[in-house]
């Protein structure tokens, strides 16, 4: 093919007209031949999908070459990981129903008396009331003290 | 290997937040063993109902001052108390007769009391409550005779 045809088929597929035999021939093209000037800027366009598949060749040849101590270190890590998010998860539900069983317990208003629940408003609030008489000091605290001390 | 340091880490927070969270009041384990017992009056009071006295909950547990609940209730309030603020109690032969326990708001932005006492009539009565209600308030309540 004649360099004013490559010229041609590398104008089209900038016009985005080319097929994809075109675009096939035009990789090849550009890493096997030597460039001109005008096409020193465009050609790494064409030859960068195939150096890529040879990157990705040598990678997965890579992974393949790993000694078995590695492979082990990586399903090791990989564990670590699963029972790392299975351990999170787990104590999300824990603190989760922690927060719930804490919640209904300080939101219903109640009284219970000898094991029996009590809801109405008026005789849980007669009984905090009562309750609170109880904690109060019918004399004052320091009288209490002096009082203990001389005893 | 730095995304698995991120992550242990993050467990590691989690798990510290869990037994912090764990190391609430001691004294919320008498209210769940012995609240719904014979011989026990327990009140569990929150939102609008205590509003009207600057509180948010009111909790209190009234029972006969017997062991086991006798040493369950010492050894809980002198747990509490150590992260107590402020500290006004009666102490006879070595065991608490009655405490008044001004507790830290823990970024609740609130007051926490815990008050305790033993009746004459050996009743023993717990209470837990949380609010805006001001220290000098309840003291005034608690301690001063109309």
């Amino acid at each position: 093919m004649f360099m004013r045809d490559i010229k041609n088929l590398h104008d089209k597929y900038f016009r985005g007209e080319t097929t994809h035999d075109e675009e096939q021939f035009l990789r090849e093209y550009f890493l096997n031949a030597d460039r001109t000037d005008d096409q020193m800027e465009t050609g790494p366009l064409f030859t960068y999908f195939s150096e890529e598949a040879s990157v990705t060749e040598f990678l997965k040849g890579l992974r393949a070459d790993l000694p078995a101590v590695h492979k082990n270190k990586i399903r090791r890590i990989r564990l670590l990981r699963v029972l790392s998010m299975a351990a999170c998860l787990l104590l999300g539900v824990v603190l989760l129903n922690r927060i719930i069983r804490d919640d209904n317990m300080l939101t219903e208003n109640s009284v219970w008396i000898n094991g029996e629940k009590i809801t109405h408003i008026g005789v849980v609030r007669a009984y905090a009331e009562t309750s609170f008489e109880k904690v109060k000091s019918e004399e004052n605290m320091l009288e209490e003290q002096l009082r203990f001390m001389l005893e | 290997m730095k995304r698995i340091g991120t992550f242990i880490f993050c467990c590691t927070m989690l798990l510290f937040v869990a037994s912090v969270q764990g190391q609430d009041l001691k004294i919320n384990s008498i209210f769940e063993k012995y609240g719904k017992l014979k011989g026990s009056t327990m009140v569990i009071l929150s939102g609008e109902a205590v509003r009207n006295y600057r509180l948010s909950v009111y909790r209190s547990i009234t029972l006969q001052y017997e062991a086991p609940a006798s040493d369950d209730m010492q050894q809980c309030l002198n747990a509490d108390k150590q992260q107590a603020r402020k500290i006004k109690e009666v102490i006879r032969n070595g065991a608490i007769r009655s405490g008044y326990y001004q507790l830290p708001d823990e970024g609740k932005k609130m007051n926490r009391y815990i008050l305790f006492k033993i009746g004459d009539d050996q009743q023993a009565t717990l209470i837990y409550m949380e609010g805006d209600l001001k220290s000098e308030e309840l003291i005034n309540k608690l301690f001063i005779r109309e």
